[in-house]
């Protein structure tokens, strides 16, 4: 299976960095179902000033951004810059993509999550360099797949817009309250009468879960995920990389990943065995017994280790033969996957986005076939 | 100051001790313990569970600055052959097997799956069971056949028979996730 270096992802990263204009106005619209095609035109491609729009967006002003509590909560909450304007963070919650003319967060999401991804990937292929493909796989979908984003989302206390233009009249909620709201529901379907633990699914959606291998994931998870990788994409815009960075490592990337906790192997001394081939071990693979407590005994305990010559992979510990000898090759696997490189001076490794980054850690040799 | 810790000890001040040394015999009085231990600190670890997160030292890169700098457990030649071989990856693996043997055991199996089962394939040819399984293909018929005689074999069994080879299944699960 393809893996990819860390070495190719510093240059996806050069060649991304180069490709993000800042400019936030005009290309960030979206219209999937108008009646009216949305067409695009420019001046010159490369600079996303001259774009224009033929259906008409607008943003929402500072001062109307700014009345809305819930808007400047959330603003003080995150700690997010004063050069993050209001606006943009109240752009990021709209998922909306008929209604007022508002600019929505499908372009701002498309930003956020090519930098998940970058950060993620180079975080991930930095630190365990030898991860199989898909536990490598699960680990960037438990770092920034729908559901732990959705959770993120939630956790920084974003609200779903979800009362009727009636309900809003008669509670008498002033109208710039919803600008700080995530906005992903239509019209209609805020006014269905809807009951707790009951989901009704439109065929469209039916269809979509036989997509999914019968996978289901509710709008809402969908909108709170999109909108987290919104406001990552406007710290972008408005403030640098670093400070982008900094937040995706204290937001995304701090929290804990119980990686040794995704493996299960299926024939794990074969897996082994053919690991210290391509290894080049030059004596063959042996399974000792280290110690026991006495077949005899009530409750006996074997102790194995595999042992390449005399050097030791792993250690195993169980009620019987066969079950120490699996966990000590399961024990001696993990060693080798989750292997971690450190620096020359002992330091955690720096990734390739860091300044004064030089390759030092190792480039895994792919997937073992059994 | 008082010290918490011990780490400004060098690991050569710390002597490790695998076990207490027995005031008695240590052959003959193995069951009779009397502990005389030396004076000072020992390093005597409880007994714990492998821990999966170190990297053993076969496993690092010359790179790596763990593979000189810490001090690995090492056995020594006599040691290792002390330890008796449960299981051994043989050294020399012979790949001779030719096309047209691979072509003959798939034949075979295929004509009359249920006479020449997978081990006896194995057996008349020098291979192992599960070359044969890699080489030929399932026979859906019989597979059908067998499954079915599994099942009814299987729902013959009293029920606690039938509860306990389930749990055993996932108790294997657990030895292939590392867990207990």
């Amino acid at each position: 299976m393809l893996r990819l270096s860390s070495r190719a992802g510093a240059r996806a990263c050069a060649n991304f960095r180069s490709s993000i204009v800042k400019n936030l106005s005009s290309s960030l619209y979206f219209s999937s179902s108008s009646i009216t095609k949305h067409k695009t035109t420019y001046d010159n491609p490369l600079e996303y000033g001259t774009y224009k729009s033929n259906i008409y967006t607008h943003r929402l002003p500072e001062s109307t951004a700014e009345q809305s509590p819930e808007l400047v909560a959330l603003h003080a909450r995150l700690d997010l810059p004063k050069a993050y304007s209001l606006s943009t963070l109240s752009q990021a919650l709209n998922m909306e993509t008929k209604s007022e003319g508002l600019a929505n967060n499908f372009g701002l999401n498309t930003l956020g999550k090519s930098l998940l991804s970058y950060y993620v990937a180079e975080y991930l292929l930095i630190k365990y360099p030898r991860l199989p493909m898909p536990i490598h796989n699960q680990a960037i979908d438990a770092y920034m797949g729908v559901e732990p984003l959705s959770s993120i989302g939630k956790s920084w206390g974003i609200q779903p817009d979800t009362n009727s233009k009636l309900e809003k009249y008669l509670a008498q909620e002033p109208f710039f309250m919803k600008y700080g709201k995530l906005r992903y529901l239509e019209e209609t379907s805020k006014e269905e009468v809807k009951e707790d633990g009951v989901i009704e699914l439109t065929g469209d959606e039916i269809s979509q879960i036989e997509q999914n291998h019968g996978r289901y994931t509710p709008s809402e998870q969908d909108a709170y995920a999109a909108s987290v990788r919104s406001i990552i994409g406007g710290l972008y815009t408005h403030t640098d990389e670093l400070t982008t960075k900094q937040f995706i490592k204290n937001h995304i990337l701090s929290r804990k990943l119980p990686i040794e906790q995704m493996f299960q192997f299926q024939q794990p001394m074969r897996e082994l065995v053919r690991l210290g081939d391509k290894l080049g071990f030059k004596d063959p693979l042996e399974v000792r017994l280290i110690a026991e407590t006495g077949r005899l005994s009530s409750h006996a305990i074997f102790v194995t280790g595999v042992f390449v010559g005399t050097e030791k992979l792993g250690e195993g510990v169980g009620s019987s033969l066969a079950e120490s000898k699996t966990r000590a090759a399961v024990n001696a696997l993990m060693g080798y996957y989750l292997y971690s490189p450190i620096s020359s001076d002992g330091e955690e490794l720096k990734v390739p986005s860091d300044e004064g980054y030089k390759f030092e850690g190792i480039v895994g040799l792919g997937d073992v076939a059994i | 100051m008082f010290r918490n810790t011990v780490r400004h000890l060098s690991d050569k001040a710390v002597p490790f001790l695998s076990q207490p040394p027995n005031k008695f015999n240590a052959a003959r009085s193995t069951f009779n313990l009397r502990p005389v231990l030396p004076q000072g600190l020992v390093h005597n670890p409880p007994a714990s569970v492998p821990n999966s997160k170190s990297t053993p030292r076969a496993f690092l890169p010359s790179t790596d600055p763990r593979s000189t700098l810490i001090s690995h457990r090492t056995y020594s030649s006599d040691e290792v052959a002390d330890m008796p071989i449960i299981y051994s990856s043989k050294a020399d693996r012979k790949y001779d097997i030719t096309p047209d043997i691979v072509a003959e055991i798939q034949q075979l199996r295929s004509s009359n799956s249920a006479e020449w089962t997978v081990n006896k394939l194995a057996k008349k040819f020098g291979v192992s069971p599960s070359f044969v399984k890699v080489t030929t293909e399932v026979n859906e018929g019989r597979k059908a056949e067998l499954s079915q005689q599994q099942k009814a074999e299987r729902e013959s069994w009293p029920v606690q028979k039938q509860k306990a080879r389930i749990n055993r299944k996932r108790r294997v699960e657990l030895w292939l996730r590392n867990e207990f």
